[in-house]
């Protein structure tokens, strides 16, 4: 019997799905309910966790309006790459990443217009040493046509990899750029109201 | 041709697959996008599974990068255990609600929590164990101080601390706080029952206090009880009153009358219905204000002495001692001005040798005002004067005056103690001899007795200046104790 990757898959689900039922089984509810389990030893730690918390749901509104959304991105990049890393300031990136799939879009058409130049030739050809030469005239530029074709998908597919990252990173960024703007500010929103630092 | 196709048919079916490798990869890269994990969590909370979704929010607050999506997930988390928490308790299980609410951390769980501890204390008080129901009463003002249950809170401990304990101090501080932070809420209104069974003993307390002279302390008390509505103000004022004229008389009694009467005004201000007590008390004060307003002006505290005058303005306008006597303090002001432009001239009199002018200038000085220091350099003048009439004579005289002729008993004395000894021929007496010193105004005083075989040689030197007398040998020294 022949072992397909289908059959890899439902093997890995099972061992996953025993796995995950081995871990329900271990469930331990006092470890789970245990109210230190967050560091909070006391009602005050809780109490200063949750400042904390409000604080910083305060200064998610902001991060809302200012984040990419990765999926948003991850469209601008499939449609043109380099488009999601120019949206997270990555210009250099975006400028590279654009520049190499243009050169292998055009390079591919390129290599695959010879190769059909040659191939009609190869066609009309009566001559079999004409024959012979244009055809191998026509496999050469159409296998520089597949490769740049090929270099072009994983240019792509980095692209992709890239824009996901990227927008991850430039989100993680502002919202650390939120939180250092808003504690340099003297204004500040406090769970007790405005609050004016002198 | 056929190669060609071939070759493309190839590349097509690679290049599919190699698509769908992309789409594979694409897929788990967003999958495993901190975003989408936070989505798959709000999917699990949202089926309600919440030990799944706090699992999987755990796991992503762990090793996230973003911030902002770590918050969300921390409230996402937080929304989950507040869940739970009700689970727990519509399954009757406490504890663990209790646990999974502290969890929660949230002010939607401290309402949940807040009604738990309530509930544990009721039931706690109902099997008459108050210490039990008073801790879980404490747990919740400790922990969940802004909890909307706090006003009854405070109102059963209040009731427990009245009916278990008997502590009237802590029910006193209890029903302040309420008072303070929920006034004339509804269980507010019910603890002054409980705060009137014993609000006229603190005001008793009070009252002894003011007796036993601590007026301070009395108005502390008073003006503490005066903010809370559970005494009737008007009383409460009228004892205030009272204290702030106890505390004036005695400062009426320690003759600070500036302070009595600001305490008089303050009485008024408490109790209007003393006037015609308090105008005759300051009334009687304006002639207090004289006398002390004098003893002022007698030690030249003329600024305070006329503080004290002005006052009884104050009381009666134009009061005619009072009019009287800041005309003293003016014109004694004036004579002190002029007796000390007047003892400045004389120095410069003095200093030119017109020590008869100088005199007559000081003498007026001390008619305007009688300084010891006018007086003093008046005396001087006088010796000098006389100092250059007949020097010799004058130290002569001071001589025979000093200490009420001290000098000449004492030396006639040991005169005859010598004549004891010796036959008269034998003895030499010099007499006095008046003779010129060094310095200016300075001359010596001798006196010799000379025996065969003792020699007493008395001498002084006497400043005209001041008429000083100094022994310059030991013998006059002796002679001079």
């Amino acid at each position: 019997m022949k072992v397909t990757i289908y059959h890899k898959c439902i093997l890995c689900l099972i061992l996953f799905g025993s796995s995950m039922l081995w871990a329900q089984s271990r469930f331990d509810l006092e470890a789970f309910s245990d109210s230190t389990k967050y560091g909070w030893q006391d009602y005050r730690e809780r109490s200063a966790y949750r400042q904390d918390l409000i604080s910083r749901q305060n200064m998610l509104q902001l991060y809302e309006l200012e984040a990419l959304s990765v999926r948003e991105n991850f469209l601008k990049s499939a449609v043109v790459p380099g488009w999601g890393q120019f949206s997270t300031k990555h210009n250099t990136k975006a400028t590279v990443i654009l520049s190499l799939e243009l050169v292998a879009v055009m390079g591919s058409i390129y290599f695959y217009d010879q190769a059909m130049t040659n191939h009609r030739i190869y066609q009309s050809a009566t001559q079999i040493e004409d024959i012979n030469n244009y055809y191998s005239k026509a496999q050469t530029p159409y296998q520089y046509s597949l490769m740049m074709l090929g270099f072009g998908a994983v240019v792509w597919a980095y692209n992709l990899y890239d824009v996901v990252v990227s927008t991850n990173e430039y989100n993680a960024d502002l919202w650390q750029d939120i939180v250092k703007r808003r504690s340099a500010s003297p204004l500040q929103v406090t769970p007790a109201g405005l609050e004016l630092r002198f | 041709m056929k190669f060609i196709h071939n070759d493309m048919i190839s590349g097509i079916r690679h290049g599919l697959n190699y698509g769908m490798f992309l789409l594979v990869l694409c897929a788990m890269l967003l999958g495993g996008c901190e975003i989408n994990r936070l989505n798959r969590a709000e999917e699990l909370y949202q089926k309600q599974l919440y030990a799944g979704a706090i699992e999987e929010l755990d796991r992503l607050i762990k090793v996230g990068q973003n911030g902002a999506i770590i918050t969300r997930a921390e409230l996402v988390r937080s929304n989950s255990y507040l869940e739970l928490g009700k689970l727990a308790l519509t399954r009757q299980n406490i504890p663990l609600a209790i646990r999974f609410f502290k969890l929660a951390n949230s002010a939607p769980a401290d309402v949940e929590l807040a009604r738990i501890y309530m509930n544990l204390s009721q039931q706690a008080y109902r099997e008459d164990d108050k210490a039990l129901a008073m801790k879980y009463l404490e747990d919740i003002t400790r922990e969940i101080p802004n909890s909307t249950l706090i006003p009854e809170v405070m109102l059963r401990r209040i009731s427990i601390f009245m009916d278990e304990y008997q502590d009237r101090n802590s029910t006193w501080e209890e029903y302040k706080e309420l008072h303070d932070r929920f006034p004339n809420n509804t269980f507010e209104i019910q603890a002054r029952n409980f705060v009137l069974q014993f609000i006229d003993s603190k005001v008793d307390y009070a009252m002894i206090l003011a007796e036993q002279g601590y007026h301070t302390d009395a108005l502390k008390e008073l003006f503490e009880l005066a903010r809370y509505p559970v005494v009737q103000g008007e009383n409460i004022n009228r004892l205030i009153a009272e204290v702030y004229q106890a505390q004036a008389e005695e400062f009426v009694d320690a003759q600070d009358y500036l302070e009595a009467d600001r305490l008089f005004r303050i009485v008024l201000q408490y109790n209007p219905g003393k006037k015609a007590e308090i105008d005759a008390r300051l009334e009687g004060i304006t002639s207090l204000y004289i006398e002390k307003g004098n003893s002022l002006l007698a030690e030249r505290e003329f600024d305070a002495a006329l503080i004290h005058y002005n006052k009884t303005f104050d009381i009666i306008p134009n009061y005619a001692p009072a009019l009287a006597a800041i005309e003293r303090v003016r014109q004694t002001r004036e004579n002190i001005a002029r007796a000390m432009q007047l003892a400045t001239e004389a120095e410069r009199l003095e200093a030119t040798q017109k020590h008869a002018d100088a005199l007559a200038l000081l003498n007026q000085a001390i008619a305007l005002d009688p300084l010891p220091q006018y007086r003093t350099r008046a005396g001087v003048m006088q010796n000098l004067i006389e100092a250059e009439r007949n020097p010799t004579a004058f130290a002569q005289r001071i001589i025979n005056e000093y200490r009420g002729g001290v000098l000449l008993r004492r030396v006639a004395a040991k005169r005859a103690e010598v004549l004891q000894v010796h036959k008269q021929n034998e003895v030499r007496d010099s007499g006095w001899k008046i003779l010129l010193s060094t310095g200016q105004y300075k001359y010596e005083a001798r006196y010799d007795l000379l025996t065969p075989t003792d020699t007493f040689l008395y001498v002084w030197q006497i400043n005209l200046r001041d008429r000083s007398v100094i022994p310059l040998n030991r013998l006059s020294e002796e002679l001079m104790k």
